[in-house]
């Protein structure tokens, strides 16, 4: 690596964690988390990047130097191709496979009792012995290939957990390799490491589906409530698994279903075991991203209980400026720009919005500038390169 | 719709704590260690941890 490209990295990586801590950097840092858009940027199909990792890092990689981004996810398409043919999941649908090739990847949730992968009656199961259930249960109904024990084993589920635990493996891998690759190739920083889901969002999202845990929450509360209790200590354990070991980055807990209930029963289901969860990875020394998908201003005195500096308070559909003043020092932000507005407005829109988040949110330092989600395909390349001017010409302290 | 459970065909007994698949104790109680156990315990939990990230990967990030 040049010493050049060394100390340009050090320099972000400074600049980045500051931010995160809530203190002024010399800039306020530019970290942007692209999918699609990096694959058509660089022009790939989405299937090539869906199937091919390296084709992904490689897009990312010419993102990050064309924009002059400080920091960024290694691959925003995180749902490899070959993990899901190796493993077998039902619930994805892939570009190229059975999709055209530049949709991306598509998460088909059961819709009914009928083929849910976790029946109504089984939530003393899960809450008895989570591993067990989602080994010999869970796991045999959502892969093509595995069967549950006392079925008839077979050779193709033999190779199933083979093929799948070593695609794991070699995927992790390959992700330390790309982040090197960023350090040395742009100078850029791999903006998170490790993973965190609420408990309450498994059950909606993999387990039970959206439709089938909103019968529950009226039917069966007692036994969701448990199942988020029993689920919290393996969801914690898998993000501080899967953290960063230097304990630069934050772990990303990206925010589904909780908003989607009314306030008793998002402090009943959704808050008490993500905020231990989030407290807990604070007492180890690691941050979360909190990633709000969606628009989670009302849930905004909860997350204040959190331990000072625990999170990063992301933005995407909420209102940056209401949030920074409710917020009032205690987390830094990151966010708000609206995806929208990437997508259909010219540089000149977007290169003032952003000067105005710079100058309201970022003014003591603890904003990091990105948009509000996950940029898809739909982005303008101009109106992404506007985001990386206005850090330029305003985002100096 | 998918199989039902059967209780008398899933279970198997063990209950592992989050981090692992298989506990330690059992790995244990199939023969005498004349060893040191504890370089054997710390490789069976450099593997545990990996396999159980896999099953719990499918969950969060697969």
């Amino acid at each position: 690596m040049s010493d050049t490209m060394e100390e340009l990295y050090n320099l972000r990586l400074k600049r980045y964690k500051k931010a995160m801590l809530n203190e002024k950097p010399d800039k306020v840092p530019l970290r942007v988390f692209a999918a699609e858009f990096s694959s058509k940027y660089a022009g790939f199909t989405v299937q090539e990047a869906t199937y091919d990792y390296n084709i992904a890092f490689e897009a990312v990689r010419k993102c990050a130097k064309d924009f002059n981004w400080d920091a960024t996810v290694l691959n925003m398409i995180y749902v490899w191709g070959g993990i899901i043919d190796a493993f077998g999941q039902k619930y994805y649908k892939l570009p190229g496979l059975n999709l055209p090739i530049n949709t991306g990847f598509q998460y088909l949730e059961p819709p009914d009792e009928e083929t849910t992968y976790m029946h109504e009656d089984e939530y003393d199961l899960l809450i008895e012995n989570p591993t067990e259930y989602l080994m010999n249960i869970w796991i045999p109904r959502i892969s093509k290939y595995v069967v549950a024990p006392g079925e008839r084993n077979s050779y193709i589920n033999n190779a199933a957990w083979l093929k799948g635990g070593i695609a794991m493996m070699k995927y992790f891998n390959d992700f330390g390799k790309a982040a090197e690759l960023l350090k040395k190739e742009c100078g850029a920083v791999s903006a998170i490491c490790g993973i965190l889901k609420s408990p309450f969002d498994v059950i909606a999202d993999k387990l039970r589906g959206f439709r089938q845990v909103c019968i529950d929450v009226f039917r069966q509360p007692k036994k969701v409530e448990k199942a988020c209790e029993a689920l919290m200590p393996h969801l914690f354990q898998n993000a501080l698994i899967s953290s960063d070991p230097e304990k630069n980055l934050p772990v990303s807990i990206w925010l589904h279903r909780g908003t989607l209930f009314n306030r008793k029963m998002y402090e009943q289901f959704f808050w008490p075991t993500t905020k231990e969860i989030i407290t807990n990875l604070w007492k180890n020394g690691i941050q979360t991203l909190w990633y709000a998908e969606g628009n989670w201003d009302q849930w905004l005195d909860y997350t204040l209980e959190l331990p000072e500096k625990s999170i990063i308070y992301h933005v995407d559909q909420g209102n940056i400026f209401d949030v920074y003043k409710k917020i009032n020092g205690k987390f830094a932000i990151s966010g708000g720009v609206p995806n929208d507005m990437l997508a259909f407005s010219n540089p000149e829109d977007v290169k003032k919005y952003c000067k105005k988040i710079i100058l309201e949110v970022g003014k003591n330092g603890g904003y990091i500038m990105d948009a509000g989600a996950i940029i898809m395909s739909d982005a303008k390349a101009e109106n992404i390169k506007a985001m990386t001017e206005a850090v330029e010409e305003f985002g100096y302290y | 719709m998918n199989k039902k459970f059967d209780e008398n065909e899933h279970q198997n007994g063990i209950n592992p704590n989050p981090g692992e698949l298989i506990p330690w104790e059992l790995k244990e109680k199939e023969e005498e260690i004349v060893g040191d156990k504890d370089i054997i315990k710390e490789q069976w939990y450099s593997i545990e941890k990996l396999a159980y990230r896999f099953v719990w990967a499918i969950v969060t990030d697969f």
